[in-house]
């Protein structure tokens, strides 16, 4: 690595006239950084590397008013942090993406949490129509994940079975045992008339209509807004 | 790994977060200043950049608030100081910690060979 000094940064206007994070072993260390928390939410990986930015900057202007060389005191502070993938494991940790006992390794929350997860409700919305089987693979993903607890994974499976396709199907069953025929009117005209069918009146079939067909829209923000606390850490 | 390095390990986890609750219930600090101080602890820390993340996590937590310094050389700096509740969190660990601790040195000073702290002709350590 070239020796590096102060005077070799371009001046940001700070009172010393130069910014050692601009130095390339620190530009260096952010970018791996950077790239060990690719998994983490956006702002949390900014925090953390203008957290650590910061810490570099301070560690160099001590060591500078104390009459060390700037080059000697960032090579020092980038070691004293530590290895750029234990941070961002930290910061994983502490956002709830991992458990303490997690194995080593690239910090990136799981398959499961970044792409299991959006599939699991996708697919218990409209898995349904993808073979059928698309939404058994969602029920599958949503009781795998960690993310929800027993009631929002009792919640995903039980509204509605089958999902939209499931609706259609008991939609299509309600109609079918109806059967319209057209007749004419004396008027001239042609009427529209049903018999069979449901046994309640049109009003409830439309207020049902309604419940059914929210439900599990409901259902799929209740999970997506518990996946967001979690990954937030504002929920264990 | 040797079990002695996962023992330590162990202990740190618990008790880096007060340590950070008690650095601050002395005086409010600059991130920089409050990580080295942390630092100066025997084992406490091995690699200072996670302590960023704890940091962030108290402040969420609400047991930490941070605050922008101006600073005379260079962009602000986040300054942090204790909240009510982390004062109250500080207060919990210190009672738990000083109860767990006497038990365990009790159990220590009895296994005898001077192990324990304080224990009859005994042995440091380090």
């Amino acid at each position: 690595m070239a020796d590096v000094t102060a005077d070799d940064v371009t001046a940001d206007g700070a009172q010393h006239g130069a910014d050692p994070t601009d130095l390339q072993p620190v530009r260096d260390y952010l970018a791996r950084l950077d790239a060990a928390g690719a998994g983490l939410p956006p702002d949390r990986r900014a925090e953390v590397l203008a957290d650590v930015r910061e810490h570099v900057r301070d560690a160099v202007a001590a060591a500078t008013a104390a009459g060390g060389d700037a080059g000697v005191a960032v090579h020092e502070a980038l070691d004293r942090l530590g290895p750029p993938e234990e941070i961002a494991r930290a910061e994983a940790e502490q956002s709830g993406l991992l458990t303490a006992d997690a194995a080593t390794g690239p910090v990136r929350p799981g398959a499961m949490e970044r792409v299991g997860e959006p599939m699991a409700v996708f697919l218990l919305l409209l898995g349904g129509f993808v073979f059928v089987v698309g939404w058994l693979a969602g029920v599958a993903l949503l009781w795998l994940s960690p993310t929800w607890r027993l009631r929002e994974k009792l919640l995903g499976t039980f509204v509605w079975p089958f999902g939209y396709l499931g609706v259609l199907l008991v939609g299509g069953l309600a109609t079918w045992t109806e059967s319209c025929t057209s007749t004419a009117t004396s008027a001239g005209g042609d009427e529209l008339v049903c018999t069979g069918g449901p046994p309640y009146p049109d009003w409830v079939g439309g207020v049902l209509a309604v419940v059914v067909l929210a439900a599990p829209a409901l259902v799929a923000v209740v999970l997506w807004r518990r996946r967001q606390a979690v990954r937030e850490g504002r929920a264990s | 790994m040797e079990p002695v390095g996962n023992v330590a390990t162990q202990l740190r986890r618990g008790v880096l977060e007060h340590c950070v609750l008690a650095v601050l219930a002395r005086s409010p600090e600059y991130a920089f200043e409050l990580v080295r101080r942390l630092s100066q602890v025997d084992g406490l820390v091995t690699s200072e950049g996670t302590i960023y993340p704890l940091l962030a996590r108290l402040r969420r937590d609400g047991l930490v608030a941070t605050t922008w310094e101006p600073s005379d050389a260079g962009p602000p700096r986040k300054y942090y100081d204790l909240t009510d509740a982390g004062r109250r969190a500080l207060d919990a660990f210190a009672a738990e910690w000083t109860t767990f601790t006497e038990g365990v040195d009790d159990l220590l000073r009895q296994a005898g060979d001077g192990r324990g702290r304080g224990a009859r002709g005994g042995r440091r350590d380090r």
